[in-house]
């Protein structure tokens, strides 16, 4: 879809200026595509600019001026609670950083004769370049030992935000950067526009759907809980569960879930439909109480499904990891990130030490072993059962 | 006698309806005229025609959502791909959205790239399925038929299925037993050992390579279903049940599973066992004509008439059938509403009214034992009269269920004192090749006792015995109670025409039923008398008469008793004898043909006179 007027003008003023607000110079349009009028993110027009104050380069989040959003409550809610979320973080490392403040930047419209002004609020934060999307992507060209220890790092930047009681809401690849600072990586979870914290106040009644990426949304979150921020936290871990998955697959978590469970989405409708209270915590145990019964028959995805570059001899501890990450009832999602973090430094130290590797593997094969043995010796019997 | 009991009312509920197109024709003449059509139902079925929520519609839109919502990712991955033109990984997330977006083409083309970079046998594979998807299956046989069968497990399952689909089980069976020995504890190899262990009759086989999948997958509901599928071939239906109650605890949305339970549930009288789960689907699930029909067939079985007619409302505010207007007769008879039974039955009519299959002469059933219960026998008459009119194929005696409509026939009539033309009939069901067993076992067993108490007619009594006799082996389990009593009467001719041994050896078949039943009983009792022990007969009598529910039958025994006890004082005491004749012919609402035996008894014995 092409830019508005309003926007364009937007974009042609700014990108026309030598100096915004008297620091930022070169403003470009970054979150859309002029070739195909494609355009990234729901809330704002993002623009990369040189701050000639921090000498850095940075991103300019204005609101977005379509008619069709200039009025729209939950959106100008969400772009000043980005804000509000971001000057809670100032200084917070392993977090998305303001450069400045919320300002005003004056658009002067001319209508026939007549000129108008046109206010519009933006800020400015900081402008992490490097994308983590190869990770997911090329999966095959890193190891798993890259791989986990990129998960670890885009663990412990959630961490930080649930440390700060904010709930990130719309977490994938595409919104994770990072930055190599003594030759250590650091990864930084971006737009916050889906944010919200455990005590900030709902921005709309009754949301129809989740918000953030579908792909990487919970059951809760399809299913009813979206606005209910008892429970975001456990919808973060979803989406890191889908994450991992996506490290070391070649499907997306998605569709494996789907393809093990043909009735995924049958039970979250089923669910959602019995959800009839009014308050979050009603709300919360309608949807425990009808997913109780309806939930038993999930059955999990492994880390290792078909195609997967796993390591065999760390299966385990990452299934283990999975589950506790992705399962369908959040009540049993794990309770904090600080335990994911602490069996994925055990898978790394397993693939770090030969002998433990060995030792794993060669676990993990006498299991196979054993159930295979398990079900010989019966086979025998029954054969033995019909020859007496 | 033919005066037996009424049939019973349809048993129960008959649940697979079929769609018939409504053809409403009233005739003025008709003796159902005056009953009146079932308005209140038709409303309000039709209003609850428009609430029936259905999780499938919700889910649809939940489809519909994904596609919107992968679109914007498919097209930020297109914009992105040139950075991994490169990586397999990539081109199959493509594929992946594509098929979200529901491009099956797309997705085919994506994949094609990722093969192309990836060697990788998982593309192989996704290739294959896309070609399922898009309905190529004899392309996707010859794509997974080049891979190693050797090793590729997942190669071997998939041309099996394509065996299973044209039928070559031999070879599926090859398939599948390679990819068990490539892999024996995994789920899906033993899923599909085990079905094909059923198509092969071998369920105690199939039993095991179902629990091996279990092991594998413990929450699968599919492969409980499959045990129980397994259980019920081994005839072991407590097993099936518990198998199937854990299918539906793991997904109480798994409706082929529901289904089969609320079969065997009501096949063994569990029906309780199955309501839970048949009310807890249809929170989620109003548009499943079959689970409303189960629903309401096993509220109906443990009395919970109500909910049941309201399950029975709901099925047929889906689909219109006369099977369901039916079933809505029986569900208001056993609630004693009479008139709304009547209403619904007449309905239910009307929709086979032109064919005049099947449910229409069930229908015509159920409205003439209705008719019978309320003892209004000439309507009655005149109405199934009408019926066997329009019985042009004679579907009424070839069918055990629909057969009811002669045996009520048949007993009106003797109701009605016209026992010569009852007895007609009844030879006439004898001499028909098409009339269906229970009818024949009917018109023997009230032929046996008609011939029986008239004296000119023993010979063709003892005649029909010994015929019945010789068809008594071919008898259908079902009808055993029939059965019974065809041997009961059997025994009670040999008895009374002093053929005492071969009345034993007929009385020994149910000899489970004396002390127990009445009629068993007195036969028993009758055996005595003509061995001359007289104190022992009474006091059977008087046990058969003590054991009989009805008063019509107690009269009838006792009757038999006074004719009995005449019969023994007949040479000894003939005042005495006379006395007892005379106490059966005025006997209160005697039966009139032992009442007639007693007087040609009265008049034709000398001694007495």
């Amino acid at each position: 879809m092409a830019l508005d007027a309003n926007n364009q003008l937007l974009v042609d003023t700014l990108e026309a200026a030598p100096l915004v607000d008297g620091r930022y110079e070169n403003v470009k349009l970054v979150n859309y595509n002029s070739l195909n009028d494609v355009r990234r993110g729901c809330l704002s027009m993002v623009f990369g600019a040189f701050d000639t104050i921090s000498q850095k380069k940075v991103a300019l989040k204005f609101y977005d001026l379509s008619p069709a959003l200039m009025h729209d409550q939950y959106r100008r809610a969400a772009f000043f609670r980005e804000h509000e979320l971001l000057e809670r973080l100032i200084t917070v490392d392993r977090c998305l950083q303001l450069v400045s403040l919320m300002s005003t930047f004056n658009l002067t419209v001319k209508h026939g004769s007549a000129t108008l002004t046109l206010p519009c609020h933006y800020f400015a934060v900081e402008w992490i370049d490097n994308e983590v999307d190869a990770f997911f992507l090329s999966a095959n060209k890193f190891s798993a030992v890259d791989k986990l220890r990129l998960f670890n790092e885009i663990v412990l930047s959630v961490e930080t935000l649930h440390n700060h009681d904010i709930f990130h809401r719309d977490l994938k690849a595409d919104n994770l950067r990072s930055y190599t600072e003594a030759l250590k990586r650091t990864v930084v979870a971006i737009d916050l526009g889906t944010a919200a914290r455990l005590d900030s106040g709902k921005i709309q009644i009754g949301y129809g759907s989740h918000v953030g990426a579908r792909g990487y949304a919970a059951p809760e979150a399809i299913g009813g809980l979206t606005d209910n921020r008892r429970v975001a936290k456990y919808t973060d871990m979803y989406a890191l569960g889908c994450l991992l998955f996506e490290l070391f697959n070649m499907d997306y978590y998605f569709v494996a879930v789907r393809r093990k469970n043909h009735a995924f989405d049958t039970v979250i409708a089923a669910i959602a439909s019995k959800i009839t209270g009014t308050t979050d915590i009603e709300r919360e145990q309608d949807w425990c109480t009808a997913m109780t019964p309806l939930a038993g028959g999930f059955t999990p995805v492994s880390i290792a499904e078909p195609g997967s570059s796993v390591p065999p001899g760390v299966v385990a501890i990452l299934d283990e990891i999975l589950s506790s990450l992705t399962n369908f009832d959040y009540r049993r999602r794990a309770h904090t990130l600080a335990s994911v973090r602490q069996r994925v430094w055990s898978a790394l130290r397993v693939l770090t030490n030969e002998q433990e590797y060995q030792r794993k593997l060669t676990q993990a094969r006498k299991l196979k072993q054993l159930r295979r043995e398990k079900v010989a010796a019966r086979e025998a019997k029954i054969s033995s059962r019909r020859v007496a | 006698m033919f005066l037996d009991k009424i049939p019973e009312d349809q048993p129960n509920l008959l649940v697979i309806g079929e769609n018939v197109e409504l053809v409403i024709s009233e005739d003025e003449t008709n003796p159902l005229a005056f009953i009146l059509p079932p308005t209140e139902d038709l409303s309000e079925m039709d209003w609850l025609s428009n609430k029936n929520f259905s999780l499938k519609d919700l889910t649809s839109s939940y489809d519909e959502k994904n596609k919107d919502a992968f679109s914007d990712d498919f097209e930020n991955l297109q914009r992105k791909i040139k950075k991994f033109d490169d990586s397999p990984v990539a081109f199959n997330r493509l594929a992946n959205l594509a098929v979200l977006r529901g491009d099956l083409s797309l997705e085919a083309e994506y994949l094609q790239r990722a093969s192309e970079l990836s060697s990788d046998v998982f593309f192989a594979h996704r290739k294959g399925e896309n070609l399922i998807s898009r309905g190529l299956n004899r392309e996707a046989e010859i794509a997974f038929s080049k891979l190693d069968t050797s090793t590729d497990y997942y190669a071997n399952l998939r041309l099996a299925s394509f065996e299973i689909w044209r039928r070559d089980y031999d070879k599926a069976r090859a398939l599948v037993a390679n990819a068990v020995k490539l892999d024996p504890v995994e789920y899906g190899a033993r899923l599909f050992e085990g079905a094909l262990r059923l198509i092969d009759g071998e369920p105690a086989k199939a039993v095991h390579s179902f629990r091996i999948a279990i092991d594998d997958r413990p929450n699968s509901s599919v492969a409980y279903t499959n045990l129980a599928v397994a259980y019920v071939q081994l005839s072991l239906d407590e097993k099936a049940i518990a198998s199937l109650k854990r299918a539906v605890a793991l997904n109480p949305l798994n409706a082929n599973a529901l289904v089969m339970l609320a079969d065997l549930t009501f096949k063994v009288g569990q029906d309780q066992d199955a309501v839970p789960a048949l009310r807890y689907y249809v929170q989620f699930e109003q548009k499943s004509s079959a689970i409303w029909a189960r629903l309401a067939r096993a509220l109906l079985e443990i009395r919970a008439y109500d909910e049941s007619i309201d399950a029975l409302k709901r099925q047929g505010s889906i689909e219109k059938s006369s099977a369901i207007w039916n079933n809505l007769g029986v569900a208001y008879h056993r609630k004693r509403d009479h008139g709304k039974s009547l209403s619904a039955f007449k309905y239910a009519m009307t929709f086979d009214n032109e064919k005049k299959g099947k449910n229409f002469f069930l229908a015509a059933r159920n409205i003439a034992i209705t008719l019978a219960n309320e003892k209004q026998n000439e309507g009655l008459l005149k109405f199934i009269r009408m019926i066997f009119s329009f019985d042009e194929e004679s579907l009424i005696i070839r069918d055990s269920t629909l057969a009811d409509l002669v045996s009520l026939y048949i007993q009106t009539l003797a109701h009605m004192g016209e026992i010569s033309l009852a007895a007609e009939i009844s030879e006439s069901m004898l001499r028909n090749q098409n009339v269906v067993s229970s009818l024949r076992i009917f018109a023997a067993t009230g032929l046996l006792s008609f011939y029986s108490f008239r004296d000119k007619e023993q010979d063709r009594a003892l005649q029909l015995a010994k015929e019945s006799a010789e068809w008594l082996g071919l008898i259908d389990k079902k009808d055993v109670r029939l059965k019974e009593r065809l041997i009961n009467n059997i025994a009670y001719v040999f008895a009374d025409n002093n053929r005492v041994p071969d009345a034993e050896i007929f009385l020994s078949k149910i000899s489970h039923l004396i002390h127990k039943e009445p009629y068993p009983t007195s036969v028993l009792g009758l055996i005595h008398f003509r061995k001359g022990n007289v104190e022992k007969a009474t006091g059977l009598y008087d046990e058969a008469v003590h054991l009989a529910l009805d008063r019509s039958d107690k009269t009838r025994i006792r009757q038999k008793l006074y004719i009995e006890l005449s019969n023994y004082w007949r040479l000894s005491d003939t005042a005495r004898a006379k006395r007892f004749l005379i106490k059966a012919i005025e006997a209160k609402n005697g039966d009139k043909e032992l009442i007639n035996r007693a007087r040609s008894l009265l008049l034709n014995s000398p001694a007495i006179l």
